[in-house]
């Protein structure tokens, strides 16, 4: 095969959220060549972008506690003389940091550095009835509602945990939407205990406390040690079911009432989205508190791979201040090691930066708790729920995959049950599955419980794969005339 | 761990596994070493999972055919769905001087035992398969052949294995092997030594590692193929299709495989091959396989140009020159036998090649020929 050289840039960033964004300033404002690369039609990522696309949507506009520094963000960002290939998905990342789009334009691009920025996905919790239509994701309502000015009709119930939660519930409650309740798994006590280290930051607590009180205010019941543990329905949702739990979050027994609901929607919390950083080899380690695999980064989010950074949320759940210091981070050194910024300048910025994310790590120490993995939450789906939704794969199968192998492995799950095999590689199952693993495994066996990426990280069609292949034949062959 | 066993195996591939199966059933004991924390993790569980007879070398041909003999029984025997598919395996010529080297090819293989192959011309393949969009001028096909899923058979013979008492260590890799002076092995694994009267390296790609723990040779270069898989489809295709075509892109000869499974997807094998390390066990796809599949695979069937590709992956075996099984004793050392590696033929003859091994040790001889794979092919010169 010829190697002929191919469109390169000095930094590639992998998503535009804020993370992202932060790091494309820090290089393209110090003169470096970069070239950004995100899925959304504009950049901002899932927390961003959203008040203009609300107001154009023609949903009301909620003012967050970072609105402001995001808009300021985004404003610098759109001036940096930089490349941003929006709606492009990266499908592959290959050795040498070469990364593979769908953009006709640019199907392969080689990275001398790369920021790999790529976020955070809700953490799916599978339970009888969670793939009825009118189930879903809060953050999927809140997509709905930001983007396209849609909001639920009927009876919503609000289920699972963490700040996120109420957020949307005060959002959705002040644009009129009927919430019947909101059910969370922690108890009163968990949140004073939280709502104490919030202290620090003062103005995160009176945001939190501002939700409370309009939504005690409207009449909204607040259940707390309470979750939706089953959806009913023919068609769609009708009705879910609350129980309360016990400190291990299991059902106690007798405690389940049935409450009729058109909506449930969920979130317990947040999962970083390291398709890529296992695609790119990076190394990773499994956070024992929230059942998360990390890529392992140094003070400067250099990852094991040489020449890759991961930034934001992908690197760990955080807030925004935090994945704008990252990015920042990630930029200035990539701008620093292609000598396009003084190194004293470089090393004053870098030495502020890290003492910055350090005064800040507590917030996600925070967040780790409140988001915590709880294996007792695996227990609610029952043998027929399907916990793989794009392959159909029951818990019972999954159980009977575990049953056949020599030795449990998430990887022979996989292979034996087709569960992860899918177009989500497994982002909406092997939470579950890690889950079910914890309860099978010690702890030294289930932290080395690893798994791959491959390519196509998103669903491809060979048409458009074969097409590429013509646009880099073309490439080559031009460059080499 | 046992301190001993009449059997020791290294790798834990199909060869691997099914040697366990069959050797414990025949009631030896036998303690399998895998270095990776499952069983079938490299070439045995990520191939194209072709179960052929078709096309192979006259050498492999005896196996081959007992192997699929063995195939029709496998998954009732083992008690595990295989998902084994015998749909008939195609090959194509695209012009009169390729269909005359199948018409010579075919009456080759008749004359080696393979019975029911034939030669198709362009009406009878388009009979088979009616979505072609190809301009071929015929084919040779073997209706016994077929495909099954590379990822369940290991796990199903290891499984199998250890319900007649086979012990297999996974994530245990062997460290040196010692000929005992009165007969016999000692090993050193990651998890204790043992010792064993005879020595089966069946390690895949690293068969010529392991050979050299006991100072043999065995000439073999590790070949990354990649495969790909789209998203499932309505049953269309009951045959494997292979289609050597010259490559538009690079003017290579490509051998393309194509094959719908049970679930549906339909498997690409075959023409590309990516890139990997036997040291740091790394194995990658490069962008031009996953792409250039992409296109081929539009060439064959454009009408199904928008289904989706699912995911897309690469498997290291080792490849001796000739690429034919290197197989059976190694004359030098007694006890110590070479299963494979594969040349990518290692699946599909893999029961066959465990039931082969359990013979040699437990009687001295195979009901099926393999003189023609043994190591001293390549030992005669400059011996």
């Amino acid at each position: 095969m010829s190697r002929v050289r191919r469109e390169s840039a000095e930094v590639v960033i992998i998503g535009a959220g804020p993370a992202g964004m932060s790091a494309a300033v820090a290089a393209a404002s110090a003169g470096a060549e970069v070239v950004v690369i995100d899925e959304a039609p504009r950049p901002g990522g899932r927390v961003g972008g959203a008040p203009a696309a609300t107001a154009a949507a023609g949903a009301a506009v909620h003012p967050g506690p970072y609105d402001d520094r995001l808009a300021r963000l985004t404003r610098v960002y759109a001036e940096q003389p930089l490349t941003h290939l929006a709606g492009t998905t990266v499908w592959g990342l290959f050795d040498d940091r070469l990364v593979a789009t769908d953009h006709p334009e640019h199907p392969l691009i080689e990275a001398q550095y790369l920021v790999i920025a790529s976020g955070a996905y809700e953490t799916p919790l599978a339970f009888p009835g969670w793939t009825l239509p009118g189930v879903m994701t809060v953050g999927g309502l809140q997509q709905l509602r930001k983007r396209q000015g849609l909001v639920p009709r009927g009876r919503v119930l609000l289920s699972g945990t963490g700040p996120f939660l109420y957020l949307a519930a005060d959002q959705l409650a002040a644009d009129g939407v009927e919430i019947v309740a909101v059910a969370d798994s922690a108890s009163r006590a968990d949140w004073i205990r939280w709502g104490l280290r919030l202290a620090r930051l003062p103005a995160l607590a009176r945001e939190g406390l501002g939700y409370l009180g309009r939504l005690r205010r409207r009449g909204i019941p607040l259940l707390y040690r309470r979750a939706a543990v089953r959806a009913l329905g023919e068609e769609r949702v009708e009705a879910a079911v609350i129980a309360r739990l016990d400190n291990m979050y299991q059902i106690r027994a007798g405690s389940e009432l049935e409450l009729a609901v058109d909506v449930l929607a969920v979130n317990i919390g947040f999962t970083p989205a390291t398709d890529l950083t296992h695609l790119a080899g990076c190394q990773h380690r499994l956070d024992r508190r929230t059942h998360h695999w990390l890529p392992v980064v140094d003070s400067l989010q250099r990852t094991s791979q040489s020449g890759i950074y991961a930034a934001g949320d992908c690197g760990g759940i955080g807030y925004l201040p935090k994945n704008l210091l990252q990015g920042e981070l990630a930029g200035t050194d990539a701008a620093l090691r292609l000598d396009r910024i003084l190194e004293t300048e470089a090393r004053e910025r870098i030495g502020r930066l890290q003492r910055q994310l350090r005064a800040s790590a507590w917030y996600g120490q925070l967040l780790s708790e409140i988001y915590a993995f709880h294996p007792g939450r695996t227990a609610w789906a029952d043998a027929g729920t399907v916990i793989c939704r794009c392959e159909g794969v029951t818990r019972e199968a999954i159980v009977a995959s575990m049953e056949a192998q020599v030795s449990v492995e998430l990887d022979a799950v996989k292979r034996l049950s087709r569960a992860g095999m899918g177009p989500c590689q497994g982002k909406l199952c092997f939470p579950t599955i890690l889950g079910m693993l914890a309860q099978e495994l010690d702890a030294d066996r289930w932290r080395a419980q690893d798994y791959s990426a491959r390519p196509p990280l998103k669903p491809i069609s060979m048409h458009t794969l074969a097409e590429l292949a013509e646009t880099v034949q073309a490439q080559e062959q031009g460059e080499a005339a | 761990m046992r301190a001993s066993a009449d059997v020791v195996i290294i790798g834990g591939g199909v060869v691997g596994c099914a040697s366990a199966y069959y050797l414990a059933r025949s009631g030896l004991s036998v303690t399998l070493f895998e270095k990776a924390p499952q069983v079938g993790q490299e070439a045995s569980g990520v191939n194209a999972g072709g179960v052929r007879q078709h096309g192979r070398d006259s050498a492999e041909m005896p196996l081959a055919i007992r192997a699929i003999e063995m195939w029709q029984t496998l998954g009732d025997e083992l008690d595990f769905d295989l998902e084994y598919v015998r749909g008939g395996h195609l090959r194509f010529a695209s012009n009169e001087s390729e269909f005359e080297d199948l018409r010579r090819s075919v009456a080759e293989q008749q004359a080696l035992g393979l019975e029911d192959i034939i030669l198709l011309d362009r009406r009878d393949v388009l009979e088979l398969v009616p979505d072609l969009s190809l301009e071929i001028v015929g084919a040779s096909y073997c209706p016994s052949d077929g495909h099954a899923n590379p990822q369940l058979v290991c796990p199903a013979f290891a499984r199998a294995a250890v319900r007649h008492g086979a012990s297999i260590q996974v994530g245990t890799k062997v460290t040196s092997i010692q000929p005992a002076p009165g007969g016999g092995f000692a090993l050193r694994t990651a998890a204790g030594s043992v010792s064993a009267a005879n020595v089966i390296n069946s390690a895949g790609a690293w068969v010529g590692r392991v050979a050299r723990m006991v100072n043999v040779e065995v000439p073999l270069e590790p070949r990354y193929w990649q495969s790909m898989v789209t998203e499932p489809l309505a049953p269309f295709l009951r045959p494997v299709l292979t289609w050597a075509h010259v490559s538009k892109a690079s003017g290579n000869w490509r051998n393309l495989n194509l094959k719908q499974l049970k679930p549906g997807q339909l498997l690409i094998s075959g023409a590309w091959t990516g890139q990997g390390s036997l040291e740091s066990m790394a194995r990658a796809t490069v962008p031009e396989g996953v792409m250039g599949s992409a296109r081929d695979f539009v060439r064959l069937f454009p009408h199904l140009r928008h289904i989706q590709l699912r995911r897309a992956w690469v498997g290291v075996d080792g490849h001796p020159p000739d690429n034919v099984i290197i197989f059976g004793p190694v004359d030098a050392i007694p006890g110590f036998y070479l299963a494979g590696p594969g040349s990518g033929h290692g699946f599909a003859l893999g029961p066959a090649m465990g039931e082969a091994l359990t013979e040699l040790i437990t009687v001295g001889g195979t009901r099926v020929p393999i003189n023609g794979l043994n190591l001293n092919r390549f030992t005669v010169v400059g011996a």
